[in-house]
């Protein structure tokens, strides 16, 4: 498994660099064959040039992760190799016919999925109010009668100059964080901490209640999965109620 | 009697029903029949799409349509041609699906056609009846009352339909009708055993949508193999794709959600300099063997009524001329709003700009970032690269109205005035396992795409794709005086609902004869059943 893996890295690699010699060439297709061939449809999207600097820093996760695309017309792509660019809010697919590195078109997309060696885990496409850029990708952690999802972004910091392994100087660090928001049809995103107070921050009207339903089940809220207990709660107990 | 047909065949473990019923079992060629299809056992969860066929006991497809079902059942319409001679011919249904069937052995009903020229008509060739099969009669287990036995012409007649059959998931459909003494001695269901029409087609499941598949050959009628086919619609957005033919030349796209008469353009392309013949092929079955027919001498009976169909047909056409043939109109809801090659990164519409007399000029002027350049009287474009910066080493690929165009002289004539609009894409754009090096898109205003003449391996073709909605015409009258002969040889023709008692009516047409009242369905074993009574017209 583990061979495979560092095969298909290795593969990976070689695409970035043979991926100008996989193209149109005008009249021509000599590069295609019949695994070309897709009768439902064909995934599109814009060449991305990587660059080792944004291989450290700029995606999600390290390697390349199992992934499944469904798109607004519900087709779905299975087998596919992808990683989250997180500093740009993009899904990048591995095209290993033409080695070729792409940017799906988000505007394509529903959702994906990612199968990293932890957790499955499952984006949506959602509306984000109040940015040039409406449409981004959240990860969703609970689904409810409101969701619960996680942005994951990459942020960039200038830091006093300092001289990376390669002997490079560099005045960026780039660290990976996560914004929560409850995310509901009607109302839209609230964004939420992974503390108590959050949570009835978004109900004023039930702080009691909500605060003895918590204390009731030993519930502290401190992480993802304490969330996703406490969602559950709200829903069972009618503070969330359903539509 | 009805045309009925049932088609089973047990296919990767699953078991296809199509059980279709049409509205007569005769016709006066250019009319059309209508039919409707019960799909049964989850089929429609992975396909959807119904063929009917209309073919010769010699085998040779006289028409088709594709249908899309909903909720298990299809109805549409087929329309007979005007010039098809007199004679016994087939309606079959079938889904795609079923190509993986080696022995499909599938259930046909015959339809009499009589051509509305003929005059006298004394003797017929029928089949024989070496493959007929004889439907079930429940006419114990569904009763069907009328309020008299004997009426005059345009009279009101009263049905009652009792169902004593279990009712849950029973389906059903009520028809009346006038009955052929001919399709009913000689015709009925005949079960044949098939062979695909062309063997290269795959056993797709189309959902929502029609598979076109055609050949690529060349001029010795080779088959291509390994040839890139683009299929091109104008529209806005235009819709593309691409296929890369198998061994036997063979390409095929699935039109999703397509209706309507596609006009459809495929090239293919190819830097061998070659010249191909691109074939558009049709989908359907044939049956492995002819079927038998023998000569039979009519009846009065029968050539009465025959005479009295041919001049009922010719006066209904005179008074009521629609001919319902496929729609010439198509539609294809756009999936994504992006066209196919991406957002454009600068749209420029040279009607905002002062005219300017041909191409390069307007590459000069208005287009930035697209290199138009002139060398040994070869044109050539190059776009720039977003990113990394710089102009890519290919030609971008050029659009006109949508289509892929590789003659690069087509658009040094373009005047600004011809354009309505040019979108320019300065990215390296994926589509499938296609690179472009940048997208140059020219919109004419005159979409009539007769540049085409000068770019070879290009045709254009109509296509069927799925048969748009359309109700059954003039079925019922409100018993008030017509200013025109009622000709009408259907009065019935609709689903109706399972068990109990239910009551109908309907006003007869100024025709005489027998007319056949009667309940056809499905239990929900998938087992067919008839019930019928007949009635005098005097």
């Amino acid at each position: 498994m583990k061979a495979k893996k560092i095969i298909i890295n290795i593969l990976i690699i070689l695409g970035f660099s043979l991926s100008g010699m996989a193209q149109f060439k005008g009249p021509s297709g000599e590069d295609l064959s019949q695994n070309s061939n897709r009768l439902q449809g064909k995934l599109t999207g814009t060449v991305y040039n990587i660059t080792p600097e944004a291989n450290a820093n700029f995606f999600l996760h390290e390697k390349w992760n199992d992934g499944i695309i469904t798109l607004e017309d519900n087709d779905i792509f299975t087998g596919l190799k992808m990683r989250y660019y997180a500093y740009g809010d993009e899904l990048v697919v591995y095209n290993e016919k033409i080695r070729s590195l792409f940017i799906v078109d988000k505007n394509k997309v529903n959702e994906f999925r990612l199968v990293t060696s932890e957790k499955e885990m499952h984006f949506i496409k959602l509306d984000f109010e109040g940015y040039s850029s409406n449409q981004r990708y959240f990860e969703l952690i609970y689904q409810g009668v409101n969701k619960l999802v996680a942005f994951h972004f990459v942020e960039a910091f200038k830091v006093s100059p300092y001289s990376d392994r390669h002997g490079i100087m560099r005045d960026t660090e780039y660290r990976k964080s996560i914004n929560y928001f409850m995310y509901s049809e009607n109302e839209g995103f609230f964004k939420l901490q992974m503390r108590r107070r959050s949570i009835l921050k978004i109900f004023p009207d039930n702080k009691k209640e909500i605060r003895k339903l918590f204390r009731k089940n030993n519930l502290i809220i401190n992480n993802e999965s304490s969330m996703i207990r406490a969602f559950t709660l709200l829903e069972e107990n009618e503070i969330i109620k359903r539509p | 009697m009805w045309l009925t047909f049932v088609a089973h065949a047990q296919t990767n473990d699953r078991l296809y029903n199509l059980f279709l019923f049409t509205n007569t079992d005769y016709c006066v060629s250019g009319d059309t029949v209508w039919f409707k299809v019960i799909l049964q056992n989850e089929v429609e969860m992975e396909s959807n799409v119904v063929h009917v066929q209309l073919d010769s006991p010699g085998n040779n497809l006289i028409a088709d349509v594709t249908k899309m079902s909903s909720d298990g059942k299809a109805s549409g319409y087929i329309a007979v041609p005007d010039s098809l001679s007199t004679g016994v011919y087939f309606l079959t249904a079938f889904i795609n699906a079923q190509r993986n069937n080696l022995n499909l052995d599938v259930n046909g009903k015959t339809l009499f056609v009589y051509n509305r020229f003929d005059e006298n008509v004394t003797q017929f060739m029928v089949p024989g009846l070496k493959e007929k099969i004889i439907s079930e009669n429940l006419n114990d287990q569904i009763i069907i009352k009328t309020d008299k036995t004997t009426y005059s012409k345009g009279d009101k007649v009263a049905v009652n339909v009792e169902f004593k059959l279990p009712t849950n998931g029973t389906q059903a459909i009520i028809n009346a009708s006038h009955i052929d003494p001919l399709a009913e001695e000689k015709g009925g269901i005949f079960q044949f055993r098939v062979k695909q029409s062309e063997s290269f087609i795959p056993c797709f499941n189309e959902k929502d949508g029609v598979l076109l598949s055609g050949k690529i050959v060349d001029e010795n009628e080779v088959p291509q193999n390994g040839i890139l086919v683009f299929l091109s619609i104008p529209a806005n957005p235009p819709y593309f794709d691409y296929y890369v033919t198998g061994k036997d030349g063979d390409f095929h796209f699935f039109l999703k959600d397509a209706k309507g008469k596609a006009g459809i353009f495929l090239q293919t392309v190819s830097d061998l300099g070659k010249e191909f013949s691109i074939r558009v092929d049709k989908n359907y079955f044939e049956r492995e063997e002819k079927v038998q027919l023998e000569n039979k001498i009519l009846n009065q009976k029968q050539i009465s009524f025959i005479e009295t169909a041919i001049n009922g047909s010719f006066i209904n056409k005179l008074f009521n001329p629609g001919f319902y043939l496929q729609p010439q109109t198509f539609e294809m809801p756009v999936s994504f709003e992006v066209p196919f090659y991406g957002s454009a990164v600068n749209r420029v519409i040279p009607n905002e700009f002062y005219d300017l007399p041909d191409f390069q000029e307007i590459s000069r002027e208005l287009l930035f970032g697209v290199q138009y350049r002139v060398k040994d009287n070869e044109v050539t474009f190059r776009l720039l690269n977003e990113s990394p910066p710089g102009f890519f080493n290919n030609e971008p690929l050029r659009l006109i109205n949508g289509i892929p165009v590789f003659k690069n002289s087509l658009f040094t004539k373009l005047k600004s005035t011809d354009i309505d609009f040019i979108d320019v894409v300065s990215r390296e754009r994926i589509y499938g396992d296609l690179i472009f090096k940048g997208v140059l898109a020219v919109s004419l205003n005159d979409k009539s795409n007769g540049w085409l003449a000068e770019q070879t391996n290009i045709s254009q073709f109509s296509y069927d794709c799925l048969q748009t909605d359309r109700q059954l015409p003039l079925i019922k009258s409100n018993g008030e005086k017509l200013d025109q002969p009622d000709l009408r040889q259907v009065f019935l023709w609709e689903n109706i609902k399972n068990g109990g008692a239910q009551n109908f009516e309907f006003n007869l047409s100024d025709l005489k004869g027998e007319v056949e009242i009667s309940v056809e369905g499905l239990t929900p074993n998938n087992k067919f059943f008839k019930a019928s009574k007949k009635i005098a017209v005097e």
